[in-house]
């Protein structure tokens, strides 16, 4: 008589934590993947639905795109369109993962296995999100916030703080340093806040009454004008909680509150298809294992790969479903092929990946998942077997033409430049638009000059920057100006005004 | 070794808020639909059928600006998938829209699920939310004498423990729970005097130990002085009292039409009274020559019809207050919808009861003309003179079904707009 894992439709607390037993003991000493510490919440789908909407955190201030997200959500759901309801994993210590009442055991034991164990690895081991975000400070974090923003409400009025923040919203991809400084400080995470507030805002204060008009009358003694910034300044919520010159320091703190929101969703957009993949990839292993083992039998198995089979099923370009490339379909495919490569290679991949053949699929595939993101991962992992499967092909489009050019399809040609470009599509740099703080009229009336990278030629669609502008202006306070400006020849190819005074807004293309 | 939590019972309703708070922005949209709803739809079915209604917002007003690119400008290279017939160099016209899913930034959190990408914004309001929605802006006037001689216990109220009372009354739970701490304590206290003499040089330390170890054994489960009773106090407080009469004219001369506009009418005012009152009387007089009190059931469907003599009804309304409703205690109000036609010779008596006796008993009076051809009747010329004169009185007229709701709307305005 072998042992076998409880099975029925119906889960108990029990029931998962066997499951979580046996799964956690699979990821660590299987697959040697290292976790932060699981938290499963247990939650029904109303609660799910509420998570989603928040961007999947416990804890969120409250603002109403949210609740349009979840009315959103709730219709989708209702109407059978929510393909992955049932996931939502937060990347903190410990691991916060939801499952939602309604599933049956065999699904809450994929998603343990996929959220649990394959996210929580790639969040605790990938060098994005090590770089970038500290998982113990997160939830103490936005339990901050939630509070701050909700006392300004109170103090300031529930309008004025929905207006500034959907201000700062509008900027919210404009809130990283691309460059990671080394050694945050303490000031960055919170610790004394009040300093912090009162800091910012006396610097910000000095810099206009003191600072810069004594360096203008310094640099005029030399006989030179003074440049501010002194250099070009990528993190636009950063630049203006610092030197915004007309703020409060409540709206400094809130700027800053949305700037750190942004920065820890950062690296989830730059690893969606390896975190995804990775962690399908994870789910995919443990299930068939748990069967492989015996400690379950073949209806739980056909359950879960049913489900498994919806989550990787990526459309033709030509049917009504599609809807772009599916992260998971892609970072799945991926990383079992590499897995193949390494244990049943072909010439091919003899050639095109010499240093993976044959080697243990386990490690080389928690290697990946440590050491690369989204563009790089597929730039070098790609395989040739993989492109004919999805049946890849690439359209070249020069809006100046009149047709499209199908530039490169599956074959071997195609093969080099067909991975970089889809390479490329995976760029977060090349999806949000390149904006930088290049001048403020210090001299004059004190209008800020954004210039905006437009590689390519790819232009801003002016009806969102009409929409934008005029937020910035309101954190500025004065007049805004944004020159589009081709990066090679540095020709100014469109440029955009704002007149705070006169809410009037300019087009000028070149 | 993972922590498994149940969360299901922490309703803590944060994304209630949310949407609270986008339902607000959005109020004027969700206030257009409901009225769309109320002239459109057959007001009992949508009251029956407890169903929400669809609300649609423009996207333009919805917009989260971001700044983004314009895939139409500029040289771009995109993969697809699922590639049949295409061969390195096929030439494709360019369609001007933009084909495929590329990215606009929006990638954020764990879960992302894509916008829906059409003009309009389509959510649901359930039942509840939209009749809030529908009495939200309405209100009885003038409500303002209180009573306490109808008072209804409202209930009992938890209001503390006490270390005496009744069995009934026995808190186990907080009871034991004393005990525990009682036991832990005096186990506690013990214990350390055993630690003691076990460090100590005592000579006969072991009998004292064995004395301490049976006094430990002696402490004893539960005992009075952890019983706790439940105290409980009834309350009591003053309600507004109010009384709406609703007079309803069934006689020949009102066409089906008309009696169907007046019940529409009078079903909303129904329920506008008892959602946002919780004790209000409501009495049901049903007149032709002749007025008659009756209740819910006969008030909606009865077939009677005959002649009109208005005045009746307001002699019947009279004569019950009289009896019933004493009016320094109780707000009293009146509804009334006819089809403007009465007996010649009654308007007279008609003008003189109201100005004489009912005008003077009550808080506010309401006419509603049924009219399908929006001629003023002499009825509603007469209602019309008394709502100039008195501030309490105020007329309205319904020709179709989407009349109704305004109607209501108008003569119950919180906000008590301009008069007519």
């Amino acid at each position: 008589m072998s042992y076998k894992l409880p099975q029925s439709e119906d889960w108990t607390f029990d029931a998962l934590e066997e499951h979580d037993k046996v799964i956690s003991d699979y990821a660590k000493d299987w697959l040697g993947l290292d976790t932060y510490e699981n938290q499963i919440e247990i939650i029904n789908s109303s609660q799910m639905l509420d998570a989603y909407s928040s961007n999947g955190l416990p804890v969120f201030y409250k603002h109403w795109s949210f609740g349009k997200n979840f009315l959103q959500q709730q219709q989708s759901y209702k109407t059978g369109q929510m393909g992955l309801a049932y996931e939502i994993v937060i990347n903190s210590d410990p691991c916060i993962a939801y499952l939602m009442e309604e599933n049956t055991l065999p699904m809450q034991s994929l998603v343990i296995a996929h959220a649990s164990y394959g996210h929580n690895a790639v969040f605790k081991n990938n060098y994005l999100f090590r770089e970038r975000t500290r998982a113990q400070d997160i939830i103490n974090y936005l339990l901050f916030a939630k509070d701050y923003i909700q006392e300004c409400e109170e103090k300031y009025g529930h309008k004025e703080v929905e207006v500034f923040l959907d201000s700062c919203h509008a900027l919210m991809h404009h809130g990283i340093n691309k460059h990671i400084r080394k050694n945050k400080t303490k000031r960055e995470l919170n610790e004394n806040q009040i300093e912090n507030e009162i800091f910012l805002q006396k610097h910000a204060n000095e810099l206009w009454d003191k600072i810069i008009p004594k360096k203008i009358k310094e640099m005029e003694g030399q006989g030179e004008k003074l440049k501010f910034p002194s250099e070009p300044q990528e993190n636009l919520l950063y630049f203006f909680e610092k030197n915004a010159p007309y703020l409060e320091s409540w709206q400094r703190e809130i700027l800053r509150i949305v700037r750190k929101k942004s920065e820890y969703f950062y690296p989830q957009m730059q690893t969606k298809t390896i975190n995804e993949g990775f962690a399908t990839f994870t789910h995919y292993n443990i299930m068939n294992k748990l069967y492989d083992d015996q400690l379950v039998d073949e209806g739980f198995l056909m359950e879960v790969l049913a489900s498994h089979c919806n989550v990787i099923f990526q459309p033709s370009f030509d049917s009504p479903y599609y809807s772009g490339i599916n992260p998971y379909a892609l970072g799945f495919a991926i990383f079992n092929d590499i897995k193949r490569i390494c244990t049943e290679p072909t010439r091919e991949d003899e050639f095109y990946f010499p240093d993976i053949v044959g080697k243990n699929w386990i490690e080389v595939t928690r290697d990946i998942m440590f050491n690369y993101r989204d563009d790089n991962f597929i730039m070098q992992f790609l395989s040739p077997k993989v492109m004919r499967d999805f049946g890849l092909f690439s359209i070249e489009r020069d809006n100046n033409k009149d047709y499209l050019n199908v530039s490169d399809i599956h074959d071997d040609d195609g093969f080099r430049r067909i991975k970089h470009a889809l390479s490329l599509n995976h760029d977060i740099n090349l999806k949000i638009p390149n904006l930088e703080v290049i001048e403020v009229d210090i001299y004059g009336d004190r209008q800020l000059t954004i210039k905006h990278d437009a590689y390519n030629e790819v232009l801003l669609n002016d009806q969102s920057v009409k929409s934008t502008i005029a937020h910035i202006a309101n954190i500025w306070g004065f007049n805004i100006e944004i020159i589009s400006i081709e990066p090679v020849s540095e020709k100014v190819l469109k440029s955009y005004f704002y007149h705070k005074q006169k809410e009037a807004f300019f087009v000028n293309s070149f | 070794m993972s922590f498994i939590i149940d969360r299901r019972l922490n309703t803590n309703k944060k994304s209630s808020e949310n949407s609270q708070r986008f339902k607000e922005r959005y109020k004027k949209n969700i206030q257009q639909a409901v009225k769309k709803a109320i002239s459109k739809g057959n007001v009992t079915d949508i009251i029956d059928n407890k169903e929400g209604i669809d609300v649609t917002i423009d996207k333009e007003d919805l917009n989260e600006p971001t700044i983004q690119n314009d895939p139409k400008t500029g040289k771009r290279e995109d993969v697809y998938t699922g590639n049949k017939e295409f061969l390195r160099g096929d030439k494709i016209p360019n369609p001007n829209g933009g084909q495929g899913g590329q990215g606009s930034g929006n990638g954020e959190g764990a879960g992302n699920s894509d916008e829906v990408s059409e003009d309009e914004f389509k959510f649901q309001i359930n039942h509840e939310e939209f009749l809030n929605y529908l009495f939200e802006e309405l209100a009885l006037p003038e409500l303002v004498k209180k009573s306490l001689a109808r008072t209804k216990q409202i209930g009992i109220k938890k209001n503390g423990y006490s270390r005496y009372g009744i069995q009934a009354n026995l808190d186990v739970q907080k009871s034991l729970k004393e005990s525990i701490g009682r036991k832990m304590a005096l186990k506690g206290m013990y214990n350390r005097e055993i630690e003691a003499l076990q460090k100590s040089n005592i000579p006969n330390k072991n009998l004292l130990i064995e004395e301490m170890e049976s006094k430990k054994n002696k402490i004893s489960y539960i005992e009075e002085n952890d019983l706790r009773y439940k105290i409980n106090t009834p309350i009591k407080r003053p309600i507004t009292s109010a009384v709406m009469f609703c007079l309803m004219d069934v006689s020949a001369s009102v066409t089906e039409e008309q009696k169907e506009l007046s019940k529409r009418f009078y079903i909303l005012l129904y329920l506008f009274l008892k959602r946002n009152y919780e004790d209000i009387d409501v009495r049901f007089i049903r007149y032709t020559t002749v007025a008659k009190d009756v209740d819910e059931q006969e008030f909606f469907y009865s077939t009677e019809t005959g002649g009109t003599r208005t005045s009746s009804a307001i002699e019947l309304t009279n004569e019950i207050i009289e009896n019933e409703y004493p009016e320094d205690e109780w707000n009293i109000y009146i509804a009334h919808t006819s089809d403007g036609d009465n007996w010649a010779d009654d308007n007279k008596k008609l003008l003189s009861l109201l100005e004489n006796t009912t005008l003077k008993k009550i808080q506010y009076y309401s006419y509603v003309e049924v009219n399908i051809d929006h001629r003023n009747s002499d009825m509603k010329d007469l209602y019309d003179g008394l709502s100039s004169k008195y501030e309490k009185v105020k007329s309205a007229n319904i020709s179709k079904s989407s009349d109704v709701y305004p109607a209501l709307k108008f003569l119950f305005d919180k906000n008590k707009g301009d008069r007519k």
